[in-house]
């Protein structure tokens, strides 16, 4: 499938479809064979403890990692052999744990800064958010939008970092631990924001150590641990996986 | 010599002297800082780049009888492409490595253009002519000004002006930052990085051609004239500190400016005050005086 088609891919292939996903850091051989799909405009929460390979998933679904094996397919398209910014123009926003907020550009400048990625994508209903809808999204971001950008908050920085990967049209977002180190408060806004997302289409992978934030936002949960998924199931099954969910989280 | 018995012509024609130098390393230092802050290669190769867009805007004229303004474009343009070849066929290669390694590369590309050149011209130098438009001087109350002199001011420091806001001011610009940031997060939001690094490095290999069309009539045209001028340079940038546009800017003019009244008051230093200070800032503030970035 080509580049162009993937705005107008049907309904049936999933956004994201990850099997047998391998990855390498150097030497380490950190991803053991991860599989995980993610249908269009669903919510998938990847959990499980530091360092059992979540953020790996994602930055390796990217092309970050130094190897990858496997197969990673958006929406259709294989990816494994592409170098990371093809990945993206395959409509893949990524919002990295660390945030990647840039210092020397101005609020506003990292918010412009990601090159839309599918124009003429408006007569599929799919184009990006334009800024005014950000800001509507984002009151603080309108406020703050002449600072520096690692002046801004801790909740404002997440929120940047989220609202810039909006505009550029892509439907698929890769969220590593948004709700970290925020105050509760800003969580609940950020929970807030993905209930919007949702509704309006979007396909969120959503990366989390915080069980509470994204049980009640995700249709599905992958529960990883040691490089592989450990556990998956729906929500309507969650209260039957409280206890392996303990066990698997906090021990 | 007692500062105060200088006459003011003197001091002044001394100071647009050593402005002109300032000129030169202000727009070296400036392609050395954003070739750094991108691509984290010291470029070594800058000197031979500079002496390039003299050495071809000699050539151009003794070969093709082409003038002065056509090569101040056409030596950049082709400085330009062969940083872009430079960068694609070598430079590319080597970035998972050390530091070091891009400046060794350099240095041997350095001494391999400066060889050709040498087995092609000599050492002994060869003059250029100006334009004849900037030819003579201009009588101010206070000083004789070249107009060639003038001329080099202004171009380098619109040179200056025009890099610091298209980095500073535009979305490429914008782009070239966040990439000298996190170039792997860039290329995450689809950006082609690689031909962002492949352009940025032929932009400062353009640079300093241009810088070295200008120093072309002023200076005696030779393979070996930006051996002092990398080094000095070099210098300057320690000084400054890499990653500051303005700060480079600002370093290179104020030092050759400082060099050139060293000279008037005490000539024996004046080919060392730039190192003294050099040393000075190392100690004070290794950073460099304006070296602010978060460089990796």
């Amino acid at each position: 499938m080509k580049a162009h088609e993937s705005s107008l891919v049907a309904a049936s292939v999933p956004a994201l479809a990850v099997t047998g996903l391998q990855a390498w850091y150097g030497e380490s051989h950190i991803l053991h064979g991860v599989d995980l799909v993610a249908g269009q405009g669903e919510v998938v929460s990847l959990l499980g403890r530091n360092g059992a390979g979540r953020s790996t998933t994602l930055r390796a679904i990217l092309g970050l990692t130094d190897t990858r094996d496997g197969s990673v397919r958006v929406f259709g398209r294989e990816t494994i052999g592409l170098p990371t910014r093809k990945i993206a123009r395959c409509g893949v926003g990524f919002c990295p744990e660390e945030r990647g907020i840039f210092a020397s550009l101005s609020c506003e400048e990292n918010l412009l800064l990601p090159p839309v990625l599918t124009p003429g994508g408006a007569a599929s209903g799919q184009a990006g958010m334009s800024l005014d809808e950000i800001y509507a999204m984002f009151p603080n971001l309108a406020e703050r939008r002449h600072s520096p950008g690692t002046r801004l908050s801790g909740g404002e920085q997440q929120m940047l970092a989220i609202a810039r990967i909006l505009r550029t049209g892509v439907r698929l977002l890769l969220l590593d631990e948004i709700s970290e180190g925020l105050a509760p408060a800003i969580v609940r806004t950020l929970a807030r924001m993905i209930e919007t997302l949702k509704s309006r289409g979007y396909t969120i992978v959503l990366v989390e150590q915080n069980f509470h934030f994204a049980a009640p936002l995700a249709e599905r949960f992958y529960v990883m641990e040691h490089g592989r998924i450990a556990l998956q199931f729906d929500a309507a099954q969650l209260p039957a996986h409280t206890q392996a969910l303990q066990t698997l989280l906090n021990v | 010599m007692n500062p105060f018995d200088i006459p003011l012509p003197a001091l002044l024609s001394q100071l647009m002297l050593g402005l002109v130098n300032g000129c030169f390393y202000a727009v070296l230092s400036l392609g050395l800082s954003v070739i750094f802050g991108l691509l984290n290669v010291i470029n070594f190769a800058h000197g031979a780049l500079f002496m390039l867009g003299a050495l071809v805007a000699w050539m151009g004229g003794q070969y093709l009888g082409l003038n002065y303004w056509t090569m101040l474009v056409l030596a950049p343009l082709a400085a330009g492409l062969l940083g872009a070849a430079i960068e694609r066929g070598l430079l590319s290669r080597i970035y998972k490595l050390d530091h070091l390694y891009g400046l060794l590369l350099t240095l041997g590309l350095t001494l391999i253009i400066e060889g050709l050149g040498r087995s092609a011209y000599g050492v002994s130098g060869m003059s250029f002519d100006g334009p004849a438009l900037l030819a003579g001087a201009t009588r101010l109350p206070f000083m004789v000004l070249p107009n060639y002199r003038a001329w080099v001011v202004v171009a380098s420091l619109a040179a200056c002006a025009l890099t610091w806001f298209v980095i500073e001011r535009t979305r490429v610009g914008a782009l070239l930052r966040a990439g000298t940031e996190n170039a792997r997060l860039v290329e995450t939001f689809g950006v082609n990085v690689p031909l962002m690094v492949t352009l940025t490095y032929a932009f400062g290999a353009a640079l300093a051609a241009f810088a070295g069309v200008l120093a072309a009539p002023i200076m005696q045209v030779s393979p070996i004239m930006g051996q002092p001028m990398i080094v000095t340079v070099f210098a300057i940038v320690v000084i400054g500190g890499m990653g500051s546009i303005a700060g480079s800017v600002v370093t290179g003019l104020a030092l050759g400016v400082l060099e050139g009244l060293t000279k008037l008051w005490y000539p024996e230093a004046s080919a060392t005050v730039v190192f003294v200070i050099m040393a000075l800032v190392l100690l004070v503030r290794p950073h460099g005086l304006f070296g602010g970035y978060a460089y990796k």
